[in-house]
Parts: structure tokens; C-alpha cells; sequence
């Protein structure tokens, strides 16, 4: 409760701070859109430089910038730290006539269904999806489980006896609480907040399942077993590995490249990122990195998007609460 | 093997990592500055690089970051890295007694041998030890993070409630944050910049740079707090009877950089605490005794050789630095693992070859230029503190684009003079600031792992090796003294 | 004041200081969820740490109260004709700096440049030469930096 009035009042000391200053956001979000891109468009990733969010952003903004689709480069900035609540406050500082982007995903909308930061999807407009990618369910090549059931099955005969790798409150956690939700199983868990910590302890023997992205599985080749896929359809580089919806299970997971800009960007500004955005993605060159990393090349334009997310969002705050 | 040899004279990859090591050398012995952060600095840059050129550069900046760290450590008591934190425990006092450069000599050799014999770790038993390392679990961690936490509580100097003080306050900067274990937010009391916490870049820039800024602006212009390289640097036959020494600083740096997670400064700190314990006369160090520069030196170069093969052989990294560095592969789309060796030979065996050559040229350009790196403390004092504020300012700004780590750097900076100025000693409150957040994770992942049963612990054995090493640590000050005690009472004399 | 009170009063201080961050801790573990996934939960640390801080804080004000008490003589003076104004001066300096580039969005190279010259006058010599010198110091310096950092790195500063 505190922490809600708190936050009341901070958005009420930021509106009367913007409206009192003459010349802020809100003016240069009024200039005309013919001329934008007037200056480099920076790119927030709130993520580490190397992840794959970042090298999404960095090629996409090269392919936009040789083929000249906006007249301007994209600059990709990292700002890493507190859940996002670093590149929202960045992304905040910045103009809102779309110089200034996050481009994120799925994980953003984690941070808001635990309440993390001070921030909503009302605080963003959706400029559109560039494709996305899907995890995997592993378990040790040496374990005894060969396929999803016999999974299931042991722990439903023998509830909470095998260990589970997962970040609470990162995807890995809730992509598996929305399977054990949906199955009605129940396991433990070990923190493991990153891939290779994850990958470390599956290889250890210090765990029996971890979630991996497609990517993250293939790249490691040996030692897991992948037992279940949460895309919609099978993976052409997986072909043996069911999905969950396929196992009767109605669970899915797409963790898509989401490109954002402040709620108050101005549509025409937003609509001439969106294009750019959408002729990068359909470009050879980026369709063939996409599906070289298991990733799905697809355009989904903003309102859709946003539509996806905010029903993602819902599912993932009925996991939220049991936490908490 | 041999190939990678080859394809590492090819004159732009040695020129690659010529400038690497030079770059490195020159950014760690700037107080503020570190490996990690030259190498998430020049990281972009690679982008358009030929992968085994971009893998050369960074892995010269990585090795020579580390070392030069040694230079302002024992010229100006400023660890240039944290790496060197345990360097400036004799190199300084060293430095203090006229013998800077005998300090410098000892420091760069040790460097070098700690790399080398690293190298031969990692060139011949990767793969071996990094399986073995792999089946460490929560427990295994968090023994090993208290073993760690133990040698330190043993090795705080002066008043032992202040070096407790001191750790206990590290511990308790590292609480706001994400708690990592359910990832909710804790004691950021509704601030949203909270949520990060205090970064440890920005905290360890403003503990140990900036306070010691403000302190020297303080007193008078002297040269008693700078000590200045001025003959060639000495080294002497007899310094083989430091070859076990040697031998034992880098087998144990090897060996703790192997385990993920904890970096080069608590590899120098293990070193230089087991050596002073097996010392005949433990008392001598810190006061600038040459076997500690040795045991810190060989130590936390070595743990980057010992870091390199979890790396390359399963994509793990050993820390910050190659977190980094596997970012850096995957942009080039290669993904460290078992497969690398296969898949781009060239790129795993380059890396080992690389840091080989590396080695050996920083010992060249160390060895060559140290007198001239060293100029940097001759600079006019207040110029150079200008700069160096400038640089802490851009660095600590630079990592996440924030100012709010700006901000966490000034307000440290003022927590460490403020610390100092009571004696309460920075060492123990750094790193209890780095150490309790793995420690917690791990104890909280331990107990989530077994249900809330303590006594899983005793199903791992290397668990309790750990924990006996940590009690053993405790424990033999005391036996050792009561032996002593003993010992005299039987010639006679009083004590 | 001696050098004896000095330190016995700092210890008192710091012992105040360290007491309340202890309560704070206490505070702040107050509102935490309460254990979940294991045993200890998010509140365990803080409130360990909390109460060793206050026992280090006890010990310590204990230590400097006996000490004022009996009148004790500090071992050494070490002091040097240290001038603390310069230190303030350089802290300030920072402070005003930091705030320039992060709230009044003043240009870097602008703002480095007098920053390096109000804190290389604040230590060393004032005179013109020294004030020239600095200026062009600060000046190629912050050019450097935010060269490489824009062109290479795409970071801008403020």
C-alpha cells in the first residue's frame, strides 16, 4: 500500500514537473513527423551486451541502416539491471517521438506481473513483434526419463521428488509453473538465474529439469534430453520432440524480439519505425540468422502485439500470486 | 594445436593481441578502470572483426588487465583492479620502504609464472577438471563461498570487531536489490533505482578510488604516499627459492578461478592467506614481505588461466570478465561447449594459444615499459586526480548508461573515507559485498533443493571438505599459537 | 581535543551510524514476504545481519565510552597538517559535477572541462598558467572520451 501512494505521488511530482518546463518531451513529441528520424535512434536493451536480445537489435539496426529504410542509424544502448527498471527510466529521460526505443521481451512482462517495477504496459506503445523464439524441457541424457510422460508420471506417483532448475520469477520459472499448473505436478526447485547456471547444474546431476532456450539446447548438443517444446508447432531443427499442446497440455511460450516506444510516441513516428522494422525482418539475410538460431522470422504490428501481451500477462500474474 | 599457433602469427591477429595486452596493461593500472569493463568497452568493436582476431584482442585485454593492476597497487596503495586488492597488502609497504622496484620485479614475475603455469592447466587438463568442477550442487558452493568468507575473517588486520564490522556492513550494501532467490524486490523501500541495487563496479570504484581521491586532496603534497620506479627492475638467482612458492600461488589460483563465480581477487586473497598460515613468520606479512607479492601476483593471474577452462570447455564462465567474453563468441555466432573444439578448433585452440602469447607479451611490454606506465603517478598530482575522477565518473556511467551508479560511486567514495577515518578496513566490507549474495543464493538454493533438510549436507562430501577446511581455518591460529605456547613453556621461557 | 578523544568520539559516531543502518535493516525485513520456497526467505539475512551490526555497534560504544572514561592515550598522532577543506572541496566539486551532467543535462565536454579545472586548482597551485593547463587537459580529455564513447561505443553521457 505504501509503495502505491508512493508511486501516485512520484507520477504526479513527474506530470507537474513536465508540464512547468517549457521545453521538454512533451514539445519535441508535437514536431512534425515528416522529418523523423532527425537524429540516431537509440536502441535500449535492457540486457548485458551478447545476449540475444541485444544482437537482434544491433543486426536488425544494421540491416536498416545499409539498406537505408530510415534515414538515420540505430544506436543500441545497454542498460542491464533492476528487472528493467533501468531501461524504463532510461527509456523515460529520453524523447517520446521515438529517438528513443526499448526493444525487450516477454521477460518485461514478468517484471510487471511481480510488481517490480514502477511500470505497466500502459507505460508503452507496441511498435510490433520481429519473430521470437521457444524453449525447450530438458533432462540429463542419463536420466531415466525418456520421454514426457514418464516424467509425469513419477511425479505424480512420487509428487515433489525431482529437482527442477529455475530463476524464480525469470521465464524458466513460469513457463514450468504454467506446465506443472496445467499437468497437476509439482516439483522442487534450485535457483539457477542464468542459462549456464542452469546448464551446470543439469550436467552436475544437481537437477533434474531445466527450461532452455532452442537455441541455448542446440548449441550444447550433448548431455540433455529435450523432452517437450513450447512453441505452437514442432521445431523443423527438433523434429522428434513433441509439443505440449501435442501432449494434450495447453501451454505455450513464445518469447518474441518486442520492439517498444514511450506511450506518448506520436502513431505516424511509431508507424515509420514499424516499417522499417517489418522490411528488416522480411530480409533474407536476417531470415537466414533467425532460423540458423532457432529463432521464427514473423512481423506482428503493435496493436496486435500488445493485444498478445497484455493476454500473456494476465496468464502470468494467476502465476504470480503464487508466489507471493 | 600447432595450427592455432600458426594462425596466431599471422601479423594482424599477434598485432591484435599485441594491443590487446598493451590496452589491458594500461587500463588496469588506472585505478577505476578494469578488465571487464575495456572488455565490454571494446566489445562492439570486434563486431566487425574476424572472430580469431576479435577472441586475440580480448583475451590480451583480459590478461593484461589483470596484471598491470599491480603497478598503482604497490606505487600507490590504489588497486588498479580488484584483482590486485591483496597486492597492495606488501607491494605497497614495499614501496614505502624504498624497494618499489624489487615490488614491481617480483610482482611481474609472478605474473608471468602464475600465467604459464595456468596455461599448462588448461592446455593439458581441461576437460578433466572441468568435469570435475561440474558436480559441484548449491552445497558445494556455499561451503566453498564460507570457506572463503572464514579465511577472510582471519586475515582482517588490526581490531578484529572492526574487520567483523566491516564484513557484516559489505554483507548488508549487497542486500537491496532483487533478491535473486525469489526474484522480489528487497529493502529498496519503493524506489524503482533501488531495484539494481549498488552495482559492484560503481561501489568498488568509489570504496577504493574515490575515497582515496578525497584523502590524498587532503593532505599535503608529498611524495611519502607515492613511491616512484626509478632504477631497473631487480632480479636476483636466489629468487629461485621462491619457485614452491610460486608453484603454489598459481596451482591455487588455477584451481579457484576454475570455479565459477569467484574471480582473481579471491584467488589472490586464498594464496596469500594459506601462504602467510604455512609461514614460519606470519607476522611479517603485510608489512612488505616479498612472498606476499608473490602469493597474490601468481595467484590471481593464474585463476584466469584456471577461469579459461570451464569456458571453452563447457561455456561456463569463471566470471564477469567472461561472461563478457562469451557474449563476445556468441555475437560471432559461436557458442562455447563441448562442440567448440569441433565445430571452430580454430577459435578453442586459438584461445589457449592466445593466452600463452599474451603472457609472455606482457611480461615484455610489463617488464620494457613498467617504469614508464609508473609515470602516470609523476603526472602533476592534481591534474592526474582530475583525470582519474573524470574516468571513474564515465566508467562507473558507462556499464548500464545510468547515473544512478554514478551516484551509488559518489556515495561509497564517502562511505570508504568516512570508514577510514574510524580504521574500519575496506578489504573485508569489498568483499563481503561480493562474497554474501553467491553465499545466500546458494544456502537458500541448498535448502530449496533438499526440502528445508540441513543434513543433505552430509551426503557431500566435498561439502564437508569445504566446511572442515573453513573450521580448520578458524581453528588454527589457535592451535598453532597453544603449540607455540607449549613449545616455549618447554625451553623455559615466559611468554 | 586530543587525539585520543577524537578517535573515541568517531568510534562513537560510527557506532550510532552503524545502529541505525541495523534498524533500518529491521524496517526494511519487516515488509518481506515470508519464507516460501525454503526455510530462510528474503528476511533471514537482513535480520541476521541487523542484529550483528547492532552487536558490533554495542561493542564498539562500550569500547570508546571505557576509553573516554579513563582517560586513555592514543598509541600514535599521525596527523600531518592534513587539510580536510581541500577533500571537501573535491567532493563538492564531484557532487556539483555528477549533478550538472544528470539532472541540468549539461553538455560533457563542457562540464568535464571546468570540473577538471575547479579540481586541479582545488589541489594544486592557482595561477593562470596552472588554470590554462587544466583547461586544456579537461578539454582534450573530454573530447577523447565522449569521441570514443559516441563513435565507437554508442554511449552518450547524460
Amino acid at each position: 500500500m505504501i509503495g502505491i501512494s508512493r508511486r501516485t505521488i512520484l507520477a504526479t511530482v513527474a506530470g507537474a514537473l513536465s508540464l512547468a518546463m517549457p521545453v521538454g518531451p512533451i514539445g519535441a513529441g508535437a514536431a512534425a513527423a515528416q522529418d523523423f528520424p532527425a537524429k540516431p535512434i537509440e536502441v535500449i536493451v535492457p540486457f548485458k551486451p551478447g545476449g540475444r536480445t541485444d544482437v537482434v537489435a544491433r543486426l536488425m539496426g544494421e540491416k536498416i541502416q545499409e539498406n537505408g529504410w530510415l534515414s538515420q542509424p540505430m544506436a543500441v544502448v545497454n542498460a542491464d539491471g533492476g528487472a528493467g527498471a533501468n531501461a524504463v527510466n532510461r527509456m523515460q529521460r529520453g524523447d517520446d517521438d521515438g529517438h528513443t526505443i526499448v526493444h525487450w521481451h516477454h521477460q518485461a512482462l514478468i517484471a510487471m506481473a511481480m510488481e517490480l517495477g514502477d511500470f505497466s504496459l500502459d507505460d508503452f506503445k507496441s511498435i510490433g513483434y520481429t519473430g521470437g523464439g521457444s524453449p525447450v524441457w530438458v533432462v540429463n541424457a542419463d536420466s531415466e526419463f525418456q520421454t514426457m510422460e514418464d516424467l509425469v508420471a513419477h511425479l505424480k506417483a512420487d509428487p515433489r521428488s525431482l529437482v527442477e532448475a529455475v530463476g524464480i520469477g525469470t521465464i524458466p520459472h513460469f513457463v514450468g509453473a504454467m506446465l506443472a499448473k496445467e499437468a497437476g505436478f509439482e516439483t522442487r526447485y534450485v535457483t539457477a538465474n542464468s542459462g549456464a547456471d542452469r546448464l551446470r547444474l543439469i550436467l552436475g546431476g544437481n537437477a533434474d529439469i531445466a527450461l532452455f532456450a532452442a537455441s541455448e539446447y542446440l548449441a550444447q548438443g550433448e548431455g540433455l534430453r529435450p523432452l517437450v517444446y513450447f512453441g505452437r508447432e514442432r521445431l523443423p531443427d527438433l523434429p522428434d520432440v513433441p509439443t505440449a499442446i501435442e501432449l494434450g497440455y495447453d501451454v505455450s511460450w513464445a518469447n518474441p524480439n518486442w520492439w517498444l516506444a514511450p506511450a506518448s510516441t506520436p502513431d505516424e513516428n511509431v508507424a515509420i519505425l514499424a516499417d522499417a522494422l517489418e522490411k528488416a525482418i522480411n530480409d533474407p539475410e536476417i531470415i537466414e540468422y533467425f532460423e540458423s538460431n532457432t529463432l521464427q522470422p514473423y512481423w506482428t504490428p503493435g496493436a496486435e502485439a500488445m493485444e498478445d501481451a497484455t493476454k500473456q500477462l494476465n496468464a502470468l500474474k494467476a502465476i504470480a500470486e503464487t508466489i507471493n | 594445436m600447432v595450427d592455432a599457433f600458426f594462425l596466431l602469427f599471422e601479423w594482424q591477429n599477434l598485432l591484435f593481441l599485441f594491443i590487446g595486452t598493451a590496452l589491458g596493461i594500461v587500463v588496469g593500472a588506472i585505478p577505476g578502470l578494469t578488465a571487464s569493463m575495456l572488455i565490454a568497452l571494446t566489445l562492439p568493436l570486434t563486431f566487425h572483426m574476424d572472430p580469431v582476431s576479435a577472441v586475440t584482442l580480448l583475451i590480451g585485454e583480459y590478461v593484461g588487465g589483470i596484471s598491470g593492476g599491480l603497478i598503482t597497487a604497490i606505487l600507490l596503495r590504489m588497486p588498479g583492479t580488484p584483482a590486485s586488492i591483496v597486492t597492495t597488502f606488501d607491494g605497497y609497504p614495499m614501496a614505502m620502504q624504498g624497494k618499489a622496484e624489487r615490488a614491481l620485479a617480483l610482482g611481474i614475475m609472478a605474473s608471468v609464472v602464475g600465467g604459464i603455469i595456468s596455461w599448462g592447466f588448461l592446455a593439458g587438463m581441461s576437460p578433466a577438471l572441468a568435469r570435475f568442477a561440474l558436480q559441484f550442487g548449491p552445497w558445494e558452493y556455499f561451503t566453498l563461498v564460507l570457506m572463503a568468507l572464514v579465511m577472510l575473517a582471519v586475515l582482517s588486520q588490526g581490531s578484529l570487531t572492526k574487520g567483523l564490522l566491516a564484513a557484516t556492513l559489505g554483507m548488508a550494501f549487497a542486500l537491496p536489490g532483487i533478491d535473486s532467490s525469489i526474484g522480489q524486490a528487497r529493502l529498496t523501500f519503493g524506489s524503482s533505482t533501488m531495484l539494481s541495487g549498488f552495482g559492484l563496479l560503481p561501489v568498488l570504484i568509489g570504496a577504493f578510488a574515490i575515497s582515496q581521491i578525497l584523502r590524498d586532496a587532503a593532505t599535503p603534497q608529498s611524495s611519502t604516499t607515492m613511491a616512484i620506479p626509478k632504477k631497473r627492475l631487480p632480479i636476483y638467482r636466489s629468487d629461485v627459492r621462491y619457485a614452491g612458492k610460486l608453484l603454489r600461488g598459481s596451482v591455487i589460483g588455477t584451481w579457484i578461478g576454475l570455479l565459477p563465480g569467484i574471480g582473481a581477487n579471491i584467488a589472490a586473497l586464498m594464496s596469500y592467506s594459506t601462504e602467510k598460515q604455512l609461514s614460519p613468520e606470519p607476522e611479517k606479512f603485510g608489512t612488505g614481505h616479498e612472498p606476499g607479492v608473490i602469493a597474490a601476483e601468481s595467484a590471481n593471474n593464474a585463476s584466469i588461466g584456471g577461469a579459461l577452462i570451464p569456458l571453452i570447455t563447457m561455456g561456463i564462465p569463471g566470471s564477469v570478465t567472461e561472461a563478457i567474453l562469451i557474449g563476445a563468441l556468441t555475437i560471432h555466432n559461436l557458442q562455447p561447449g563441448p562442440l567448440l573444439f569441433q565445430n571452430a578448433p580454430e577459435i578453442a585452440y586459438g584461445i589457449i594459444a592466445a593466452y600463452l602469447v599474451a603472457n609472455v607479451l606482457m611480461l615484455m611490454l610489463m617488464w620494457g615499459t613498467v617504469r614508464y606506465i609508473a609515470q602516470i603517478v609523476r603526472l602533476p598530482r592534481s591534474g592526474l586526480m582530475a583525470v582519474i575522477l573524470v574516468f571513474c565518473v564515465t566508467g562507473s556511467y558507462a556499464v548500464n548508461s545510468s547515473f544512478a551508479d554514478v551516484w551509488v560511486m559518489v556515495a561509497f567514495g564517502v562511505i570508504g573515507l568516512g570508514l577510514e577515518f574510524c580504521r574500519v578496513p575496506l578489504g573485508p566490507f569489498v568483499i563481503g559485498f561480493v562474497l554474501s549474495p553467491i553465499a545466500e543464493e546458494q544456502l537458500r538454493a541448498s535448502l530449496m533443493m533438499s526440502d528445508g533438510d540441513v543434513t543433505e549436507i552430509l551426503s557431500r562430501p566435498y561439502a564437508l571438505l569445504f566446511l572442515a577446511l573453513a573450521i580448520l581455518t578458524v581453528a588454527w591460529p589457535y592451535v598453532f599459537a597453544r603449540m607455540r605456547k607449549g613449545e616455549n613453556a618447554a625451553k623455559g621461557e615466559s611468554s | 581535543m586530543t587525539e585520543a578523544t577524537r578517535r573515541s568520539i568517531a568510534d562513537l559516531v560510527l557506532s550510532l551510524l552503524v545502529a541505525g543502518g541495523a534498524v533500518i535493516l529491521f524496517i526494511g525485513a519487516a515488509d518481506l514476504p515470508p519464507p516460501r520456497f525454503e526455510p530462510l526467505g528474503s528476511a533471514a539475512l537482513p535480520r541476521i545481519l541487523g542484529a550483528l551490526l547492532l552487536l558490533f555497534a554495542a561493542i564498539l560504544a562500550l569500547r570508546a565510552g571505557l576509553r573516554l572514561h579513563r582517560g586513555w592515550v592514543a598509541p600514535k598522532a599521525e596527523v600531518n597538517g592534513a587539510d580536510p577543506r581541500k577533500g571537501f572541496a573535491v567532493l563538492l566539486a564531484l557532487i556539483l559535477y555528477v549533478l550538472a551532467l544528470d539532472v541540468l543535462r549539461v553538455p560533457f565536454v563542457a562540464a568535464t572541462t571546468v570540473f577538471v579545472v575547479v579540481v586541479g586548482l582545488s589541489i594544486g597551485a592557482r595561477n593562470w598558467r596552472n588554470l590554462l593547463v587544466f583547461a586544456g587537459l579537461g578539454l582534450v580529455l573530454s573530447l577523447a572520451i565522449s569521441t570514443i564513447l559516441s563513435r565507437f561505443l554508442f554511449i552518450t553521457i547524460g
